[in-house]
């Protein structure tokens, strides 16, 4: 029998079991090794001269007093760049995946390391100095001379037909998927349109950006510690930038300080340090400052939206017609989430027939990814707001409007294609409005109407889409001195892989956590793997870990026979000894010498989690100001390998759902493409006092397309509460007349929206 | 007079000759000591991921332990004191209580920010202040967690066993800094003197001596704009300086007490003053931070100056031997300038007391009610017939409202078409003018309403 088909969890800190995490007790120390706690003997370091201006020709660069300032080693620009054949970094913006929406792109705008010719976005590198120390490599970057002719800055999508970025369009892709809408909507009882902007975000990992780089000229050898999601995708987007076979290129990253996505493609200075290394023959070392990296760390959502929803009498949709315009920034980096969004835009209910329309267009800005659940909060964030306005115009009742036309049978096929292999909507509905007391709701609106608070409630659906790189490896040694090493191509942000990981070991050999070791973040270490994005590292490393300690079984079992002298097929495999049948002859798994394992599989199938959450606010009327009150969220994450993780990931992804809910926005100047939120002071990230306590909630509905009935955890805290948030503050105003409000909620814009 | 830097790391004395005493103590510790488990993650006390815990002897003389962003702190600051990191928590095998609360409550996820949490929750386990684990975090920010995890893990800390005998520890630590050189140190440009005179002396003789107490704006002078400061005289060891006087009209605080020390005392003359100063950075920027500093860098959105406008503070100033008092109404006479003369400095404030029957109101409107820039903050006093007003946000300095005071006494409505009058603020990323403008107006007409700040959130955005 194989791992894979496993259902036991009966090893005390195994599958299923809320175990405290292995990593804590170093983290908790501050020996975690973040990218920034790597030094090199002989080190330099790297300062970055960005671009001031949001679009602008480059006509010069005049290096010479900045090199002949004190401790300066060099001063790298694009041409230098250009003549050392250095390449764009190669980014594959739309996803190769069959499963998924293909996008038809006229142009994909490429991303060089330095631009020689032209900057694009206020923060874009346009050339890097190294010196002996960071301040000597500062001071020089402020005296490098560049000339600009400052052109027009393009920052919204409406303006997409603006000043031209390339000498192409600035709507770079255009797609429609899905079928002939029309005769529903001429049919339909009831239409409901929307017309929104999702804001501007961005990740905010608490580490910001950091990379140390070397070259070995006798190996012909680069090495790259970076901060990087996936060691394995930096390594081929490092040796593609340098132009060099992905065998000259090692990439390592120990802890990471938080990615949520913003990270998980290459920056720019990953793959300058490695060559300002060559040229300056010393190690050199960059790590980012706040305000660069809200400039230039990678942006989210920023997605124009038009959608309409047909309903007949009875409130059963019959159509849903959506229009998107994402802004993509000035490089194409990733058309992900525009993809994943039009490929989920029915979300959770059956919808006849849908007609989705996505454009992609550029703008002078910082480019746009995937950041927690990429692309799935917005298209939710609509189909909920169109729902709830649904059931405010039409007299319906939320909740069972939204159980009228849930996806109750499966396997389902979405009208985008997608096939959903399994589900409890309907469950998860119940259970998430019982445990956030949706009934007794009116009770307290009340209650806080006589404090003077409007309250209000509102909840939403989500699925998720979950694919990521598809190939992933593992190799597992059982080491006769009583350990299990595993390699593995993922990469933790956070998530606690060296505890979840150990689960999976422990309970199909009967061991105990201290006695697994997970080994990943080195590309010499992990020939292939996929990092962590869209969850796929538990989803992947699970069934590729099951098949290499499946062979470790055959391996032991050959050994075992050998030394109990009897055929294979009379020994079995139990509690991590292999025994003869029917007799107490037994050898331990430890007792037969090294065993090794490994598989490697791609598996480009998606997944789709889904869940349910509830949100209670109150407003205050004078200010406006927003307060959560409660926040309650079933989650379906297939089977859970460790609750307490699960629900970790599910708290911070409500905290960064309500942030974006509520305060937070990259700001652009319209008219200079200025970014005006580029401090922990204008980028308002929530703080502690700003969130309630979560009821989070876990369903367990086994996938039936993943061998281990795994779906992927992790995203679902974001995904569905841009919507609840919006949707239980549009209640809380009903009374004014106030149908929808784009995000975030600020004070202001809710204030504003009470006095009409 | 010495030459060296003398502090506590981790319950080890170190006599530092060598370094330049406006390094950080993030890039010291990382750098130089090898302790990269405090991390940066903005270098501007934003974040709190550099939170270091400081334990030193209060002006009482009693041991305490106060949460400090060691990425704008400078090590010259450090003198007298202990220094403790979160490499030295765990002690024989066992981790700290906040420690083990953070384990057990999945307080930690990519664990980042997570030694700041920890200092900052150990800072309130030593303390037992504040006592809402909100106050203690407000300043440190966190991208995975949420939060909940790690306010649970400090509640649950206090239940935990003390494996490492705190009384104990106390004992010898207090002891340890107690044992510390108590002499003025003299590093280049680099001056910290223990009395008052000293002080005096040298400014006067180095008119240019950039003043430095908490270094909470100063210290992002040396990270933000990479600032060489070669004449730097540090006041936070002058125990004249370190004086809080209370007498029954005024209080008097010296130029070196930092927010924390002066909060109780503010807070009697009117409880919206310590709702004010709760929300004015969090527990690591009150630490550091003095009312002083605030009004000598006499930034516009300073959120101490309006209250003292309101109050009609004092400044008792000093050069050399000479005193002379200013209102400090009379303070300011352009953006980030004063009638300070060279070699002169703010000796103390003093803040008169709220008169029997006098109404008094301070309110601070900001994105998010803990660490924040103020859009505009505001402090409204009116005794008798005499009003008023003061402002931050509203202009290139913290002002009074006069044109609004004087027409306070023909009623409210007067005094807010007045306010337009006294002020044109600028439009930024924060607020619009339109915004300050009528957002001034409305706090004034809250005020004369009686309603209390702490009845509302005054949050706006």
């Amino acid at each position: 029998m194989s791992f894979l088909q496993s259902r036991t969890r009966h090893a005390g800190h195994g599958i299923g079991k809320a175990v405290a995490r292995k990593e804590d007790d170093r983290l908790l120390q501050g020996k975690g090794c973040y990218t920034d706690d790597f030094n090199l003997p002989g080190q330099a370091y790297a300062a970055v001269v960005r671009s001031p201006h949001a679009h602008a020709q480059i006509r010069s660069i005049d290096t010479k007093q900045a090199l002949d300032m004190p401790g300066v080693l060099a001063v790298l620009t694009g041409h230098d760049a250009a003549h050392d054949g250095l390449k764009p970094i190669p980014f594959r913006p739309i996803t190769p995946n069959p499963h998924e929406v293909r996008l038809h792109a006229s142009f994909l705008a490429p991303y060089p390391l330095l631009p020689p010719d032209k900057a694009r976005f206020v923060g874009q590198a346009v050339a890097i100095v190294v010196a002996e120390t960071v301040m000597a490599a500062k001071d020089a970057a402020e005296h490098v001379a560049v000339e600009y002719e400052v052109l027009p800055a393009v920052v919204t999508t409406s303006a997409a037909d603006g000043p031209r970025l390339w000498n192409s369009p600035n709507v770079c892709a255009d797609t429609t998927i899905g079928g002939s809408v029309e005769e529903a909507f001429k049919r339909a009882a009831h239409v409901v349109t929307l017309e929104t902007t999702m804001n501007r975000v961005t990740g905010v990992p608490m580490e910001p950006r950091a990379a140390l780089g070397c070259y070995d000229e006798e190996r012909r050898r680069y090495v790259v510690y970076a901060s990087c999601a996936g060691v394995h995708r930096a390594r081929t987007e490092i040796a593609g930038a340098l132009g060099v076979p992905e065998a000259e290129v090692r990439v390592v990253t120990r802890e990471l300080g938080g990615n949520y996505g913003t990270r998980n493609n290459l920056y720019p200075e990953f793959a300058l340090v490695a060559w300002a290394a060559r040229r300056v023959r010393r190690p050199v070392k960059w790590t980012c400052e706040r305000t660069e990296a809200f400039l230039s760390d990678e942006h989210a959502r920023d997605l124009v939206t038009r959608a309409e929803l047909a309903l007949d009498a009875d409130g059963r949709f019959l159509a849903l017609h959506c229009d998107y315009v994402s802004n993509v920034g000035a490089h194409a980096v990733s058309f992900i989430p525009l993809t994943k969004g039009m490929a989920v835009s029915t979300s959770v209910y059956h919808v006849p027939v849908a007609a989705i329309r996505g454009r992609a267009a550029m703008s002078t800005t910082a480019p746009t990814t995937p950041y927690r659940a990429a692309g799935r909060p917005e298209v939710m964030f609509t189909i909920e707001r169109l729902i709830d306005i649904a059931a405010q115009r039409c007299g319906f009742d939320r909740a069972v409007l939204r159980e009228r036309n849930l996806v109750s049978e499966f396997p389902y096929r979405n009208p985008a294609g997608l096939v959903y292999d399994s589900g409890d909507y309907i469950g998860v509905q119940r259970r998430v409005l019982e445990l956030a007391d949706w009934k007794g709701f009116e009770k307290r609106r009340k209650e806080a109407r006589a404090r003077g608070r409007h309250r209000g409630i509102g909840f939403g659906h989500y699925v998720e889409l979950n694919t990521g790189a598809p190939r992933e490896r593992a190799e597992i040694r059982v080491l006769p001195e009583g350990r299990v090493e595993v390699v593995l191509g993922t990469l933790s942000a956070g998530q606690g892989h060296e505890t979840s990981f150990a689960q999976l070991v422990a309970e199909w050999f009967a061991i105990e956590l201290p006695q697994v070791k997970l080994l990943t973040g080195d590309t010499d270490l992990t020939p292939v793997g996929g990092g962590s994005h869209s969850g796929r590292s538990m989803r992947m490393g699970a069934v590729v870990m099951a098949h290499a300690c499946d062979r470790i079984v055959e391996q032991g079992r050959q050994r075992a026979c050998e030394r109990l002298e009897v055929a294979p097929s009379d020994v079995e495999f139990a509690d991590g000894r292999f025994r003869v049948k029917g007799t107490d002859r037994s050898i331990g798994l430890f007792d037969l010498g090294l065993l090794i394992g490994s598989h490697d599989e791609t598996t480009p199938l998606p997944s789709y989690p889904f869940g349910c959450a509830v949100c209670e606010v109150e407003v205050d009327p004078e200010t406006g100001v927003v307060q959560i009150v409660r926040h309650s969220t079933v989650d379906d994450c297939g089977r859970a390998v460790n609750p307490i993780i699960l629900h970790g990931q599910t708290h911070g992804g409500i905290a960064a759902g309500i942030g974006q809910a509520l305060w937070e926005a990259c700001r652009y100047d319209p008219q200079t493409g200025q970014m005006l939120s580029a401090s922990f002071m204008d980028y308002a990230i929530p703080r502690a006092d700003q969130l309630p306590m979560f009821d989070t909630e876990i369903s367990e509905v086994p996938s039936t397309t993943h061998p281990l009935g795994m779906r992927g955890g992790g995203e679902g805290g974001t995904t569905p509460a841009l919507a609840a948030v919006a949707n239980a503050v549009v209640d809380a105003l009903a009374e004014f007349g106030v149908e929808h409000l784009d995000l975030p909620l600020t004070s202001e814009r809710v204030w504003r929206a009470m006095q009409r | 007079m010495k030459a060296t830097l003398d502090f506590l790391l981790n319950g080890t004395r170190v006599s530092l000759a060598n370094e330049n005493p406006t390094r950080t103590l993030l890039t010291w510790l990382r750098e130089a000591r090898g302790l990269a488990g405090t991390k940066e993650g903005c270098a501007e006390g934003d974040c709190g991921a550099c939170t270091v815990v400081l334990a030193d002897l209060d002006p009482a003389g009693m041991l305490r332990y106060q949460p400090l962003n060691a990425c704008i702190l400078c090590i010259g600051a450090l003198e007298g004191k202990e220094v403790i990191t979160v490499e030295a928590l765990k002690k024989e095998g066992a981790l700290h209580p906040v420690q083990q609360a953070m384990v057990e409550c999945h307080g930690s996820q990519c664990g980042f920010c997570t030694p700041g949490f920890v200092m900052a929750l150990y800072a309130q386990y030593k303390n037992g202040t504040p006592a809402d684990l909100n106050d203690a975090i407000a300043g440190n920010l966190c991208r995975c967690t949420g939060y909940r995890p790690i306010v649970e893990a400090g509640a649950r800390a206090r239940g935990l066993a003390d494996p490492h005998h705190e009384g104990v520890e106390d004992a010898e630590r207090a002891k340890r800094i107690t044992d510390l050189p108590k002499e003025t140190t003299r590093i280049g440009g680099f001056f910290s003197p223990l009395t008052l005179e000293e002080f005096a002396d040298h400014l006067v003789a180095h008119p240019r001596a950039t003043i430095l107490a908490g270094g909470t704006d100063a210290g992002l002078w040396i990270t933000k704009q990479h600032r060489d400061l070669d004449q730097v005289a540090y006041i936070g060891r002058i125990s004249k300086l370190k004086v809080i006087e209370d007498t029954e009209k005024t209080l008097e605080i010296g130029a070196a007490v930092t927010y924390a020390e002066a909060y109780e005392a503010l807070a009697r003359i009117h409880p919206d003053i310590g709702e004010l100063l709760r929300r004015l950075g969090a527990v690591q920027v009150r630490a550091a931070g003095t009312l002083a500093g605030n009004i000598a860098n006499g930034s516009p959105i300073g959120d101490s100056m309006p209250v003292l406008l309101a109050l009609d503070a004092m400044l008792v100033l000093q050069k050399g031997e000479a005193i002379r008092e200013a209102r400090l109404a009379r303070f300011y006479t352009g953006y980030r300038r004063s009638i300070l003369l060279p070699g002169e400095f703010i000796r103390s404030i003093r803040v008169p007391k709220l008169a029997p029957g006098a109404r008094f109101a301070a309110y601070k409107l900001s994105k998010r009610f803990d660490q924040d820039i103020s859009a505009v903050c505001a402090a409204f006093h009116v005794d008798g017939s005499k009003a008023r007003f003061g402002f931050g946000g509203m202009a290139a300095t913290p002002a009074r409202a006069r044109r609004a005071e004087a027409a306070y006494a023909k009623g409210v409505e007067a005094a807010c078409t007045a306010l337009a009058d006294d002020f044109s603020p600028i439009s930024d990323a924060r607020a619009s003018t339109w915004y300050r403008i009528r957002a001034a107006q409305s706090l004034l007409r809250k005020f004369h309403a009686g309603a209390s700040p702490r009845a509302l959130l005054d949050i706006v955005a």
